[in-house]
C-alpha cells in the first residue's frame, strides 16, 4: 500500500478520478451510468476522508466506497446485482498505469477470453453476436446480414447470449 | 427471463445509453454481464470525458468535502454496555487508532468516518476491538427491513483491510437523520453514528476495528428512539 500523502484534496480527486471512472465503466459497460457512479463515489467518499489518510488507504476507501454504490446502482436498476467491486481483484485498477496506452489498452484477458466464448458457439449464435457486439451493427443491420427477420434477430441474439453466459461460466470454473 | 429488458439493456450498452431500469430475473443477471463483458472485449474502458472530470471538480470543490475537516468528529467508546466519553481522534485512521486503544487495554474500540451523499455529518462510534484475519474478505449483507417487512435498504458488513460496514437506505418515507446502530454477537448494541436521509435516499459508512462474524445485526434509529428498519447480516 502506497503510504505517502495527498497534498490536498483536488490532488487526491485528480489522481483517482481516471481510475474509479475506468473501473465503474468496466462493471456497467456505458459512459452515462460510469460517469453518476463516479460522481457518487467521489462525493460519498472525500467528506469522511482527512488528509492524513495514505494515498493507498484513499484508494482502499474509494474502492470500498465504489462496492456500496456499484452494489445499490444495480438494485435500483434491475433489483439485483450484475456485477460487484472485488476489493482485491479490482485493486489493479486503483493502482493501474495512467499513462494514456495503459489506460485504453483492451484488458489483456477480456478479448482471448471472449474469442474463447464466441468460438465455441454454433454459427449462427457466434455471428449475430460478432455482428452486434464486434462490428458494431445495428439489430436491424445484424438481421441483413443473416438474411433473417428483424423478430429473429432479437432471439437469435437472445439466446446467444444466454449460450455466450453459459461458456463464460464454464471457462470461469 | 425478462427478453424485452435484456434486449433494451444490450441496446443501451452497444450505444453507450443509460439502461432503462427493469426487473430482472435470476437468468438476466448473467445475460447482461456477457454482454457488458463482450462490450468491452475490443477495448479497454475509456477515458473519462475532460469536461465530466472538471464539472466534478468544481462540485466537490463546492461541496462537502471541503467543509468535512474543521467538523470535529465526535468519540465515544462503550464498556460493558456504558457509555464513556473518549477524545475525539483524527478520522479515518484506524490502525493507529485502534493501536493507541489497545495500549489503554480497552474493551471497546471505535472507529472512522460517517458519511452521507447528501450531508457531511461526522461521528466517532464504538465497535469492539478484536485480531481480524489480514487480507480477509469475506462480506455479510442483509436487507434493511422495516417491522412491517418493507424492504428499505440494505446493509453490508466487509471483512478486509481496513473493515467496513455499510447502509444504504432507500425509502420514499424517510427523511431526516437517524442512528445507526451494530448489534453484536454477545448482545452488545454500539451506536455508529448518523445517517441522512434526504428524498428518501442515504448511504453511511464506517470503519470498524472488528471481525464481522462479530457483527449480528444493524439497526436504523429514528431520533425517537423507535427502530425504524433492522438489517440481520448472513
Amino acid at each position: 500500500m502506497d503510504d505517502s500523502l495527498y497534498p490536498d484534496w483536488d490532488s487526491a480527486y485528480l489522481d483517482n478520478v481516471d481510475r474509479l471512472y475506468r473501473l465503474m465503466y468496466h462493471k456497467v459497460g456505458n459512459r452515462p451510468d460510469a460517469e453518476d457512479l463516479t460522481a457518487e463515489v467521489f462525493k460519498a467518499a472525500l467528506g469522511p476522508l482527512w488528509l492524513t489518510a495514505s494515498k493507498g488507504e484513499v484508494r482502499a476507501y474509494l474502492l470500498a466506497t465504489a462496492r456500496t454504490v456499484l452494489a445499490s446502482h444495480w438494485r435500483r436498476r434491475l433489483g439485483r446485482e450484475v456485477t460487484q467491486v472485488d476489493p482485491d481483484a479490482d485493486l489493479s485498477y486503483m493502482n493501474a498505469d495512467l499513462s494514456y496506452e495503459a489506460a485504453t489498452a483492451p484488458d489483456p484477458d477480456a478479448g482471448p477470453r471472449a474469442e474463447q466464448v464466441l468460438s465455441s458457439l454454433p454459427g449462427q449464435y457466434r455471428r449475430v453476436l460478432e455482428l452486434r457486439f464486434l462490428e458494431g451493427c445495428s439489430i436491424k443491420e445484424s438481421a441483413t446480414a443473416l438474411a433473417i427477420s428483424v423478430s429473429n434477430a432479437k432471439v437469435l441474439q437472445h439466446r446467444a447470449l444466454r449460450m455466450a453466459a453459459r461458456m463464460a461460466q464454464e471457462l470461469e470454473q | 427471463m425478462s427478453r424485452n429488458g435484456v434486449e433494451a439493456f444490450v441496446d443501451a450498452t452497444l450505444t453507450d445509453r443509460r439502461p432503462k431500469p427493469f426487473r430482472a430475473e435470476p437468468d438476466d443477471t448473467e445475460l447482461i454481464r456477457a454482454a457488458i463483458e463482450l462490450r468491452l472485449s475490443q477495448s479497454g474502458p475509456p477515458r473519462p470525458d475532460p469536461r465530466f472530470v472538471e464539472d466534478l471538480r468544481h462540485q466537490l470543490a463546492a461541496g462537502t468535502h471541503k467543509g468535512a475537516p474543521s467538523l470535529p468528529p465526535r468519540a465515544v467508546a462503550w464498556r460493558g454496555g456504558e457509555r464513556a466519553g473518549l477524545a475525539p481522534a483524527s478520522r479515518w485512521r484506524p490502525r493507529r487508532f485502534v493501536s493507541a486503544m489497545s495500549k489503554a487495554a480497552a474493551v471497546v474500540v471505535l472507529m472512522a468516518g460517517t458519511f452521507t451523499a447528501t450531508s457531511a455529518i461526522n461521528h466517532r462510534s464504538a465497535a469492539p476491538l478484536a485480531q481480524r484475519a489480514p487480507g480477509a474478505t469475506t462480506v455479510r449483507s442483509g436487507d434493511l427491513v422495516s417491522a412491517t417487512g418493507r424492504n428499505l435498504g440494505y446493509a453490508y458488513a466487509y471483512n478486509g483491510d481496513p473493515s467496513w460496514v455499510f447502509m444504504d437506505v432507500d425509502a420514499a418515507n424517510l427523511a431526516g437523520a437517524y442512528t445507526c446502530e451494530l448489534h453484536l454477537a454477545d448482545g452488545g448494541i454500539v451506536p455508529m453514528g448518523d445517517v441522512v436521509v434526504h428524498n428518501g435516499k442515504g448511504d453511511w459508512a464506517h470503519i470498524v476495528t472488528a471481525q464481522v462474524s462479530q457483527l449480528r445485526q444493524a439497526t436504523l434509529v429514528s431520533a425517537t428512539g423507535i427502530t425504524v428498519a433492522t438489517a440481520t447480516f448472513s
